[in-house]
C-alpha cells in the first residue's frame, strides 16, 4: 500500500507535533528534545490536537505497513519485536495485548477492545509503532514527510487544531 | 480428620452432569461451572477440542475477536468489565500460539472464569446434537489422556487444585445470584 500523495500539499511538517515526530523518526535527537519542550504549549505532556496528528499518522503508517489483507499474527510479531527491542535496551514497554489493540484499532477493527487503554498509553504506543514501521520499512526522509504532512492534513480536516511550529 | 469425597467420583459426576445437560439441550451453565472447578483438566481439554473444531488452525484472528466481542456483549455489565484482550489471547494460546499465554497473568486473571465464559459461549452458539456431544466428549477424553501423558505436571496441578479446596469453592456452584437454601437449612 502506498502513502497518499496530494497535489499542492505542504511538503514538510508544519506543526510542533509533526516536526517532533519527524525529528524522532529521523533520529535527530537534539531537535527532537528541543521540540518536545514545545509540545502542549510548553506544558507537560501533549494536548488533544497533537494527539489527533499522532492518531492520523498511526492510521496511515499501519495501513501502509500491513495493507488490506493483513494477518493479525503479523501485528503480534511487530508488537513482540518492538517490546523485545525496547526491553533489551533496558527500557520499559506497554503490554503486548495493549499494543496489538492500539494497532488493530488504527486499522479500523471495531471489535477490538481498547477499554482501559488511556490517552497516554495510546499516544506512546502509536509513536513507537510509527517509528518502528518507518525504520523497518526504511522509509526515506521524503516518505516520512509525506506521512506526517498527510497526518497533519487529516487532523485539521477532522477539526483538530495542532499548534503550528512557526 | 475431615471427610474427603472420592475425587474420581466427584470428577465423573461433574463431567457426567455437563454431558447430560448438553445432550438433552438443557441450560448447562451451572453444570459447566461445576465441571470446570471439579475436573479442570477435562474442562480445559474440552475447551481445546471445541476451539479447534470452531476455529481450526491458521484461522483469521478477527473471527476470534468478533467471537470475544459477542461474549462481552452478552455479558453486559460496565464497560471494560470483561477482559476481552486476555480472553482472545487465551483462545489463541490454546489454538497453538502458546506465547500468547505469557500475556495472561494467572495472578490477575482467572483462567477458570475466562475458560467458563469462552466455552459457555462456544457451546451456546453451537447447540450440539446428542451425537455431537458424544463425539465431543470422546475426543476430549482422548486429548485429556494425551495431555496427562505429555505434561506430567498436570497431575500435580490437579492435586494442588483439590488440596486447596477449589472443587468446593463457592465459585464452583453458582454465579450471579445467591444460592437457594435447601429445606434442611430452613
Amino acid at each position: 500500500m502506498r502513502l497518499p500523495r496530494r497535489q499542492q500539499a505542504p511538503t514538510r511538517p508544519r506543526t510542533v507535533v509533526g516536526m517532533w515526530l519527524r525529528a524522532s523518526f529521523l533520529r535527530q535527537d537534539q531537535l527532537r528534545d528541543q521540540l518536545a519542550g514545545r509540545l502542549n504549549g510548553g506544558q507537560k505532556g501533549w494536548n488533544r490536537d497533537e494527539a489527533g496528528v499522532m492518531q492520523a499518522a498511526c492510521v496511515l503508517a499501519v495501513n501502509y505497513y500491513f495493507g488490506p489483507g493483513y494477518d493479525v499474527r503479523a501485528i503480534t510479531e511487530l508488537a513482540s519485536h518492538i517490546r523485545e527491542t525496547v526491553m533489551a535496551g533496558g527500557g520499559t514497554m506497554h503490554g503486548q495485548l495493549e499494543m496489538e489493540a492500539v494497532i488493530r484499532h488504527a486499522l479500523g477493527e471495531t471489535d477490538v477492545d481498547v477499554n482501559g487503554i488511556n490517552a497516554r498509553i495510546a499516544f506512546e504506543v502509536q509513536g513507537i509503532v510509527i517509528a518502528a514501521i518507518a525504520w523497518r520499512s526504511g522509509l526515506a526522509e521524503s516518505r516520512i514527510d509525506e506521512l506526517i504532512t498527510e497526518a497533519e492534513r487529516m487532523a485539521f480536516v477532522h477539526g483538530w487544531n495542532p499548534p503550528l511550529a512557526v | 480428620m475431615t471427610w474427603q469425597p472420592d475425587r474420581k467420583q466427584v470428577q465423573e459426576e461433574a463431567v457426567g452432569a455437563l454431558r447430560n445437560a448438553l445432550a438433552v439441550g438443557q441450560e448447562f451453565s451451572e453444570a459447566l461451572r461445576g465441571c470446570w472447578y471439579r475436573d479442570t483438566a477435562f474442562a480445559t481439554a474440552l475447551l481445546v477440542v471445541s476451539l479447534g473444531q470452531r476455529f481450526g488452525p491458521g484461522s483469521d484472528i478477527r473471527l476470534i475477536t468478533a467471537f470475544v466481542a459477542r461474549i462481552r456483549a452478552a455479558r453486559g455489565g460496565p464497560t471494560g468489565a470483561f477482559p476481552s484482550r486476555e480472553a482472545e489471547a487465551l483462545i489463541r494460546g490454546y489454538l497453538g500460539e502458546v506465547a500468547m499465554l505469557d500475556h495472561v497473568d494467572p495472578a490477575k486473571f482467572s483462567y477458570a472464569e475466562l475458560g467458563i465464559a469462552i466455552l459457555g459461549r462456544l457451546l451456546e452458539e453451537w447447540q450440539p446434537s446428542p451425537e455431537e456431544v458424544g463425539d465431543l466428549f470422546a475426543r476430549t477424553n482422548a486429548v485429556r489422556r494425551e495431555m496427562a501423558e505429555g505434561f506430567p505436571q498436570i497431575a500435580q496441578a490437579e492435586d494442588d487444585w483439590f488440596a486447596s479446596g477449589m472443587p468446593d469453592s463457592p465459585f464452583a456452584t453458582f454465579s450471579g445470584e445467591p444460592p437457594r437454601r435447601t429445606d434442611e437449612e430452613q
